[in-house]
């Protein structure tokens, strides 16, 4: 029986695992906490699209008996995860494919969590569905919005649905719902996770990643989930390192670099506050003993619009078939997005990839200084369902903003809480990292949130 | 809005709908007059992006990130 303080499904996946290793908490009883916390608050939040409570709760009782036969496989042994519904279920229809049939197999970062001994609680909600659902309401403030398209995964891990949910970032979708809802979300580099059996929205741009609390989940789901996999054409076959070895690390001497010109082009549309707080966090990163400097990145001006471009022509590509339902029954913004997929030329296709090859090459030659970029997550805290635009995501992806142009690149990039808002709400700092080197990444993020401690703030939901 | 705005929007409208007859694609009832800034939005942005010059640089078909080392 647990003994700890905090409800169980406040525990993060790091407090959890412990106990589990222990042997003070069983799977079993965390997982029927977690299931009871759904059953309480998402009728108020809508983040599950299929919640497989049975199954959730056999996949514990199995874990419960591998470890009591001292048969404990890891951090994620036992530990209740959801995934979106991009990626590939078993036994579960997908509503991104069209929902009419279940799958066959796992997607290949499903099956890895599964092999770590992860609990399956179900398939998280998503924007760009062919078909209307309910938007998944922000736990800091059930009246805004969750970002997206990660939708469900933000709510759900910042309301204690799951400890750890899996995301997909094309153009910021785990990033964007992770600094809206206050929680740790990495998109990894471009070939780090299999996107075998990941609905495709965009091949050269699509990102599977860990959405956790803390940085240190983040790193235990990584672990998890990174690697080479054959069956998926752009894997990177090249060791995985140690992700938690060095998280605890001291930051001194670590170079950051912050975009000063980028950020100037995005001033007009971002938030003052959330300029000034992860201003205040950079400051934070430089006091913990890291040196910071300014670089430039000037091709990043239309990285957004080049990101937009090859997403909405891959997006078309990829989910022709199923065009005519999304133009019959989708939300505004995924019909647009087959509009303005159908508008652009293989002109306008080619120009985006060129911006493309100029802003790897920018990055490598900043990285050539820096180990580290940092800059901010967001143009702004959540809005409310009121002042949401049904076509913001498309304004979102044709003016420069933070998240696209680390896609476009396929650089590891993190969003983590560096404060709230004077309504609340909370904001995020990001930091990007050279290809492969997440570790670096989850480096410094773990000395900031050690050092602000803006986890210990829960939801009031 | 002007003439020439006008005609452009207009051309616009004509493409997008010859180009969803190609794919055996109709519009939603109203969404051509709905998205009209959203498009015209997105089609300035993409000027913007033929803007910039890029002197010699080659498209990337593949993408393959390599590690950078300091």
């Amino acid at each position: 029986m647990a003994t700890q303080k905090k409800p169980l499904h406040h525990l993060t996946i790091h407090e959890a695992q412990k106990l589990i290793r222990d042997r003070e908490l069983s799977p079993v009883e965390l997982t029927r906490a977690i299931l009871q916390r759904i059953d309480a608050v998402d009728g108020k939040l809508h983040a599950y699209l299929d919640l497989m409570a049975e199954e959730a709760l056999d996949e514990a009782r199995v874990a419960e008996k591998e470890i009591l036969q001292g048969k404990y496989k890891g951090p994620l042994h036992g530990i209740p995860v959801a995934v979106k519904d991009q990626l590939d279920v078993r036994g579960a229809p997908a509503l991104i494919r069209g929902g009419k049939a279940e799958a066959c197999a796992d997607a290949a970062a499903v099956e890895k969590l599964r092999q770590a001994g992860a609990v399956l609680l179900g398939k998280l909600a998503m924007s760009s569905l062919p078909i209307e659902i309910p938007q998944p309401c922000n736990p800091w403030n059930t009246g805004r919005i969750t970002g997206g398209s990660s939708t469900g995964g933000g709510a759900a891990v910042a309301a204690g649905l799951c400890m750890g949910a899996l995301g997909e970032d094309t153009a910021g979708s785990i990033r964007n719902p992770a600094s809206l809802c206050g929680i740790v979300g990495l998109k990894a580099t471009y070939g780090r996770v299999s996107r075998a059996g990941l609905a495709p929205l965009s091949w050269s741009l699509d990102h599977c990643g860990p959405m956790t609390w803390v940085v240190e989940d983040t790193a235990h789901m990584l672990q998890a989930v990174a690697g080479y996999d054959p069956r998926d054409p752009t894997s990177i076959d090249i060791p995985v390192p140690d992700y938690t070895a060095g998280l605890k690390t001291d930051i001194k001497g670590m170079a950051i670099g912050v975009p000063r010109d980028f950020i100037e082009e995005c001033r007009v549309r971002t938030d003052g506050e959330v300029l000034t707080l992860v201003d205040k966090a950079i400051r934070d990163l430089e006091s913990l003993g890291a040196r910071v400097q300014e670089v430039k990145l000037p091709t990043f001006k239309v990285a957004t619009i080049a990101t937009a471009v090859i997403y909405y022509n891959e997006h078309f590509a990829a989910r022709r078939k199923e065009a005519k339902d999304t133009i019959k029954n989708a939300a505004t913004s995924a019909r647009a997005r087959v509009y303005l997929g159908l508008l652009t030329s293989a002109a306008d296709y080619i120009q985006a990839q060129r911006v493309r090859s100029r802003v790897r090459r920018e990055c490598a030659e900043v990285f050539a200084q820096v180990d580290l970029l940092a800059l901010p997550c967001q143009l702004r805290t959540a809005p409310t369902f009121e002042e949401t635009g049904p076509l913001d995501t498309i304004y979102k992806h044709v003016a420069p903003e933070y998240q696209a142009p680390f896609d476009l690149a396929g650089l590891p990039a993190l969003s983590v809480p560096c404060g709230f808002s004077r309504d609340q709400l909370p904001v995020a700092l990001q930091v990007v990292g050279k290809p492969f080197d997440e570790s670096t990444v989850l480096r410094a993020a773990y000395a900031y949130q050690q050092h602000a401690k803006w986890y210990e703030q829960r939801p009031p939901i | 809005m002007t003439e020439t705005e006008e005609m452009m929007e207009k051309l616009t409208e004509q493409t997008l709908k010859a180009l969803l007859a190609q794919h055996g694609l109709e519009p939603k009832e109203g969404d051509l007059e709905r998205f009209g800034d959203a498009i015209e939005t997105y089609l300035a942005s993409l000027r913007a992006m033929h803007a910039v010059d890029l002197a010699d640089e080659e498209i990337a078909p593949t993408f393959h990130p390599e590690s950078s080392k300091k």
